[in-house]
């Protein structure tokens, strides 16, 4: 199914032949305590944007943390350029690090957070400060800047993570769950200026349990759950396995089982199940069953109180990838 | 717009009293408190400390029990039964532990729900600010109550433990648990209220305990140094410790208590009463000015 | 998992080469500056000064009451070295690392190119010359009430200006000792650090410093009023005084030495510490 899985087999994917990978995970495990947060992981990312997508407790962002040298891994290789990250401060020159929490400097303003982290980066003050400037310009808070970042919106807190992560343009830049907390216009902005920084050749890894919003960045996704890679590839390969993928809807309704005898009869349904006030119907063509249902209704004369798929989340499609690949382990032996 | 019924169904089972929900809070700040490995040290070491104590008391008994009538006052042998007061104000005693206990569970109450935006989760139902206060302030009394009152009760049935008929006169001695228990619910409340009030005033744990030890050693060591200077007892009035001792001193009618300049004891409970209800007072005014925001 | 090759160098504008990672001392400087730029604006930037300034209006108000001189210093000179000297460094310290692990903000600066250990040192060197200053002042100004307050006068105030000295010495070795011994407890206990710091001092200052014993040697206040020469420390030993155990006496330049060891073997450890630690704030 993986594109990249494939690249595994048979050499790197179209867009990215002749980059060699910037970030290489060898079987990294990291615990946290008894909690196995990366199990055994082995992956190679290169240049170009790369969404990392998975439910909550996922291990995104431990995975994110093993990478800018936070954690340890407990076994395995993880490596930045061909080098070690743990015990490495000298190779973060070359990465930007968003983190995930809004925690942050209260005292001090936006621009002197990142002017001094800049510095940090081996700049002199005043290009620091230049930098710190430009970077700010790029996610639009320059009218913000002189303000202390305690006065900040969830969503200035956001975009001024990202200024600090990008301001000394870093080679790698790693982003936990940026779009969190921003409003549509902050989320456009920042979905522009990763999209920009990954056509400059910048290596971008970004995080999100929201499918769409990685959708709109990148077409390179890495699937994570419970801290291993459950599929890697191309996002509409991944979309077409989900459009495969037996949908489930539940209709509840005052007589679920005069509706039910409608629908069996359609071909889009492929089976129906029947509860006390409501039915569970599965299907191939989700696009086509949902004006279906209270088409049929109508005409039966069946009021339908509430219309929901247990599957329209981003777990059920893990849990059908997990399944999937339990299949064909299993096919395959 | 249409609003559609889907059939939601109110709980329309039995509720707890409003009047009670305190307790809810009190179980979690307690349980949430105790949790923490510190907690648990300062908890450890203070029954240690106490047994220890009371490991004291059975000497003293014994020695007194062997020398002949009238002579325990020429060997200056303390009173056995004022050991569970002195174990209470005397800094050789619990105070330290029961200090470091207000300062873990009750330093760090309230600025954590503040710092961890957790206020949304009790204001946002049905559970009033006054509610939330007096489960706060129980918890962290009775975490340091857990080392002062315990330490204090250990003394008292050591002492009960050890009665002989005849020679021990009863009432003292049936009046000793109430004394003790009275004298460690003080300490406990004087230690937790200014704990939680601290708390309150700002979301860093550090500065909340760092305030805590500047309110309990300044007046002290201050007031130490001046009534020295000074041969007077009053620059002590605002050490909450002499307080203890003076109040203490009354209760368990041991002179020995207050020093070489004792405080009078009235005065000494009046500011201890006024701390612990200026300490509620603050409190209450800092909730009720609180807004449940985020971030 | 493909076999890894090559590193590649990304195109494009972080294609160059990154600036040279700053030096350590720049990195401290950094730090240093941001630390305090921070302490100027918290709400709790009066904290010090005010304790600082209640020795000096001690002394004015026992002035009032017609105590002075040298005897009235002594005292209140007991309290720079009993509570502020240990107290502030420790409430400006202890919490150095542990803040920013409360706070998550090491994200920021544990994923730059300059050594970690620049962070707790930069804190370190941001408070540690303010409260030396504070406190001196503080010392001085007490010194001249007492000493300039009739009877006394300028000339017992110039006689007793070596007084004054090694009063300062004290200050000036203790804050840092002090400072750096709280940031040692605080990175190696970064919850609850001032609890564990104040712990420590009531264990050893307030238990061991105070027994007639050799272990007075490890409580930092029984250095400071040896340096000082203030307190039991100033007075001849009485003839009833037991001999050997309970007579421990260092000359001041040995105390001066502990202080400095205890701050250099405290930031070193400070050092080692931070550098290999993982702080796990969440998941």
């Amino acid at each position: 199914m993986s594109r990249r899985r494939a690249a595994s087999a048979a050499g790197p994917s179209p867009e990215r032949q002749g980059a060699s990978p910037v970030i290489v995970a060898e079987g990294v495990s990291c615990w946290y305590g008894p909690v196995m947060a990366v199990n055994e992981l082995s992956v190679t990312i290169g240049p170009g944007i790369t969404g990392l997508l998975g439910p909550n407790g996922a291990g995104k962002s431990t995975f994110m943390k093993l990478l800018v040298g936070q954690l340890r891994p407990a076994r395995g290789r993880l490596t930045l350029f061909g080098e070690t990250v743990w015990g490495h401060p000298a190779l973060l020159g070359r990465v930007g690090y968003a983190p995930e929490h809004e925690s942050n400097y209260d005292e001090i303003t936006g621009l002197e957070f990142v002017a001094a982290l800049t510095e940090l980066q081996g700049f002199s003050p005043e290009e620091a400060g230049e930098r710190a400037r430009a970077a700010i310009a790029r996610v639009d808070l320059t009218a913000a800047q002189d303000r202390r970042i305690g006065e900040y919106s969830k969503g200035m807190r956001q975009r001024i993570k990202l200024a600090q992560a990008m301001a000394h343009e870093p080679a790698v830049l790693i982003l936990d769950e940026p779009l969190s907390g921003c409003d549509p216009l902050a989320k456009n902005r920042i979905l522009g200026l990763i999209r920009e920084l990954g056509a400059a050749g910048t290596t971008v890894l970004v995080s999100s349990h929201v499918l769409h919003e990685i959708e709109a960045m990148t077409s390179e996704i890495l699937m994570m759950d419970k801290g291993r890679i459950l599929a890697e590839g191309n996002i509409y390969e991944i979309r077409d396995l989900i459009d495969r993928h037996p949908h489930r809807i539940r209709v509840v309704c005052d007589r679920p089982r005069a509706l039910a005898a409608a629908l069996v009869r359609e071909e889009a349904v492929t089976s129906v199940q029947v509860e006390a006030e409501a039915l569970v119907l599965e299907t191939r063509r989700p696009d086509e069953c949902y004006p279906l249902v209270p088409r049929v209704a109508r005409a039966e004369g069946v009021h339908i109180r509430a219309l929901t798929s247990p599957d329209n989340n981003l777990q059920a499609v893990f849990r059908y990838l997990t399944e999937e690949r339990a299949r064909r382990a299993q096919g395959a032996s | 717009m249409s609003i559609r019924d889907q059939g939601y169904q109110p709980y329309r089972g039995p509720r707890t009293s409003a009047t009670t929900r305190w307790g809810v809070v009190l179980r979690h700040t307690l349980r949430m408190g105790l949790r923490q490995p510190w907690a648990i040290v300062a908890l450890s070491l203070g029954g240690v400390w106490a047994m220890g104590w009371a490991v004291a008391l059975y000497l003293s008994m014994r020695l007194i029990a062997s020398t002949p009538p009238g002579a325990g006052n020429e060997l200056a042998i303390p009173d056995p039964a004022a050991l569970a007061g002195t174990i209470l104000v005397r800094w050789y005693g619990v105070p330290v532990f029961a200090f470091l206990m207000a300062m873990l569970v009750g330093g760090s109450t309230i600025a954590d729900d503040r710092r961890q935006n957790a206020f949304s989760f009790y204001f946002a139902r049905s559970l009033g600010r006054d509610q939330y206060l007096i489960g706060k302030l129980a918890a962290t009394t009775l975490a340091v109550a857990l080392i002062s009152v315990g330490a204090s009760m250990l003394l008292v049935l050591s002492r009960l433990s050890l009665y002989r008929a005849g020679s021990d006169a009863v009432l003292p001695l049936v009046l000793l648990p109430v004394r003790a228990l009275a004298l460690g619910l003080l300490e406990s409340l004087a230690l937790a209220a200014p704990a939680v009030a601290l708390s309150s005033l700002s979301p860093r744990r550090g500065l909340v305990q760092g305030g805590m030890a500047a309110l309990f050693f300044l007046p002290a060591l201050l007031g130490a140094i001046a009534t020295s200077l000074t041969r007077n007892p009053w620059p002590q009035l605002l050490s909450p410790m002499a307080q203890l001792e003076a109040v203490g001193a009354r209760l368990f009618g041991d002179a020995s208590f207050a020093g070489e300049y004792p405080l009078p004891w009235l005065p000494a409970l009046g500011v201890l009463g006024v701390t612990i209800v200026g300490s509620v007072a603050l409190v209450r005014w800092r909730l009720a000015a609180t807004e449940v925001v985020a971030g | 998992m493909s076999a890894a090759t090559a590193p590649v160098q990304p195109a494009g504008p972080a294609s160059g080469r990154p600036p040279e990672p700053p030096g350590a001392l720049r990195a401290v400087a950094i730090l240093r500056r941001l630390t305090r730029l921070r302490r100027r604006r918290a709400a709790s930037r009066w904290i010090a000064p005010a304790l600082a300034a209640l020795p000096v209006l001690a002394t004015g108000l026992l002035a009032l009451t017609g105590r002075w001189g040298r005897d009235l210093f002594d005292h209140i000179l007991e309290f720079h070295l009993r509570f502020l000297v240990l107290f502030l460094p420790a409430l400006a310290l202890a919490d150095a690392v542990a803040e920013e692990i409360e706070q998550q903000t090491f994200t920021f600066l544990f994923t730059r190119p300059a050594p970690r250990w620049s962070l707790p040192i930069g804190k370190y060197l941001a408070s540690v010359p303010s409260l030396v200053g504070l406190l001196s002042a503080s010392v001085a100004v007490s010194f001249a009430i007492a000493l300039l307050v009739p009877p006394a006068g300028p000339r017992e105030l110039w006689n007793e200006l070596p007084a004054l000295g090694r009063a300062l010495a004290a200050v000036v070795l203790g804050v840092p000792a002090v400072g750096a011994l709280a940031l040692l407890l605080g990175t190696w206990f970064p919850r609850h650090p001032l609890v564990v710091v104040l712990g420590f001092f009531f264990l050893v200052e307030g238990v061991l410093g105070s027994l007639p014993l050799l272990t007075v040697l490890l409580a930092l206040g029984w250095h400071l009023r040896n340096i000082a020469q203030v307190g039991a420390l100033a007075e001849p030993p009485a003839a009833t005084d037991l001999p050997a155990l309970t007579t421990v006496s260092l000359p001041p330049l040995g105390s001066a030495a502990v202080l400095l060891g205890v701050t250099l073997l405290a930031l070193v450890g400070v050092c080692w510490t931070v550098r290999s630690a993982e702080y796990r704030a969440g998941r």
